[in-house]
């Protein structure tokens, strides 16, 4: 049985932690290659799993558990890990030993805050139900019930995205799946919802999928994904499409909102308090598309 | 004569996406089976989206309203003037006239 020993801190955001952690994902890949029947992940130096990352991990580990049709594949140790208490005990570790379909259905009937899905219409009810108690908590205050109302709309067309365009030249029988997480914190009033999928990301399904050529006039894949994000532009030909990408990041322009997406090897991060409207090309390929929104419900970000 | 239309009770509690593939309350089926059939007998169709907590998106909205004057061929100012949107202090009336004015635009329509 082959052992991997999870880094210490497991982070996307951060550049001097990206590598490792990115290098941690390959060597479970690695790790499942020539008919290996059983890997452990051994997390117990690991002091630090931040939000992208727990769900680019949790997606990993489920697809190679689905594909292989082995749920067993993987054992992970992280009784000495510092976050044994308090994430992974109650949280992480049924999600990541959720490699069948009955157990990600379990997830879902739980109203975990990782959760996974192939069809967006199917998840429209349990999106209601896990919003229903923070909409409780706000029901007050009718500036935070509008926010969310534009949350699940947001999520609702990030979630047709991956329908539609996420996985184009993938076999049809190929689920078009997502895996999200909900972090609501009542305490600091933030909340934090993420989707991730293992497509060909934003900017590769729109030029390699266009049914109209796109004028190359953009030299770089930053300014063809702030072109694609513009109201009106699809891929399709049809003069009503292209409003759904917009919509996603429509949010962007609160005050108490910040949006981190990864695609096609870009990083966008928009966060209007603090003036940060950027996107770059970076060293590392985080494979697929990955959203996140970040409120601040109410108070300062 | 006008019909009134409460989408959450008359047509589904979750109404999504642009048509059958999205799922079985697609902004198509709305329009294929809550506006064409009786498109002529009435000069209003107040639609009425009172009761849910978000919208359901503008792949909705943009197959339900849009898509009668880009696959129906009914005219754009005959849309306008049927179409009323409800609540009138909601997100709805807003975006179903972004998106209305986006194809007015595109297809250069005066």
């Amino acid at each position: 049985m082959r052992e991997i020993i999870a880094p210490r801190k497991i982070c996307l955001y951060r550049d001097e932690t990206m590598l490792s952690t990115l290098f941690f994902l390959q060597q479970i890949y690695e790790s499942t290659e020539n008919g290996t029947k059983y890997v452990t992940i051994n997390f117990n130096l690991t002091e630090e799993i931040t939000a992208a990352a727990s769900v680019v991990l949790f997606a990993h580990i489920n697809r190679i558990q689905l594909i292989s049709k082995n749920p067993a594949i993987f054992t992970f140790r992280c009784k000495n890990s510092p976050l044994y208490s308090t994430f992974f005990k109650p949280i992480y570790l049924k999600v990541l030993e959720a490699g069948t379909e009955e157990k990600l259905n379990f997830l879902e009937q739980s109203n975990s805050y990782y959760q996974s899905g192939t069809l967006p219409h199917l998840k429209l009810p349990v999106l209601d139900r896990i919003f229903e108690p923070i909409q409780h908590f706000y029901s007050t205050n009718q500036s935070v019930l509008s926010i969310l109302g534009e949350l699940k709309t947001a999520i609702n067309e990030a979630l047709l995205n991956v329908h539609h365009h996420a996985y184009l030249g993938f076999d049809v029988d190929v689920p078009t799946r997502w895996w999200q997480q909900i972090l609501f914190q009542p305490k600091d009033n933030s909340l934090q919802f993420i989707i991730y999928d293992l497509g060909i990301g934003i900017v590769n399904s729109f030029l390699e999928h266009s049914t109209h050529k796109p004028t190359m006039i953009f030299q770089n894949k930053s300014d063809i994904l702030r072109e694609i994000m513009k109201t009106g532009v699809s891929r399709l030909p049809e003069v009503e499409r292209g409003n759904g990408l917009s919509e996603m990041f429509k949010l962007s322009n609160y005050d108490n909102m910040a949006v981190w997406l990864s695609t096609n090897q870009l990083i966008l991060k928009k966060a209007k308090p603090y003036n940060i409207d950027e996107c770059e090309e970076c060293l590392y390929s985080i494979p697929g598309t990955l959203v996140e929104w970040h409120f601040q419900l109410e108070g300062k970000m | 004569m006008e019909k009134v239309i409460n989408v959450k009770n008359d047509f589904s509690q979750y109404p999504f996406g642009r048509s059958s593939n999205d799922g079985p309350n697609s902004g198509e089926r709305f329009r294929n089976e809550m506006l064409l059939p009786v498109w002529d007998q009435y000069n209003k169709f107040v639609i009425d989206f009172s009761g849910f907590q978000s919208s359901p998106g503008s792949s909705f909205l943009s197959s339900a309203f849009v898509e009668l004057i880009t696959r129906c061929d009914k005219p754009y100012q005959e849309v306008k003037q049927k179409i009323v949107i409800l609540p009138k202090d909601s997100v709805y009336p807003a975006a179903v006239e972004s998106l209305l004015e986006q194809i007015k635009v595109k297809l250069n329509i005066q």
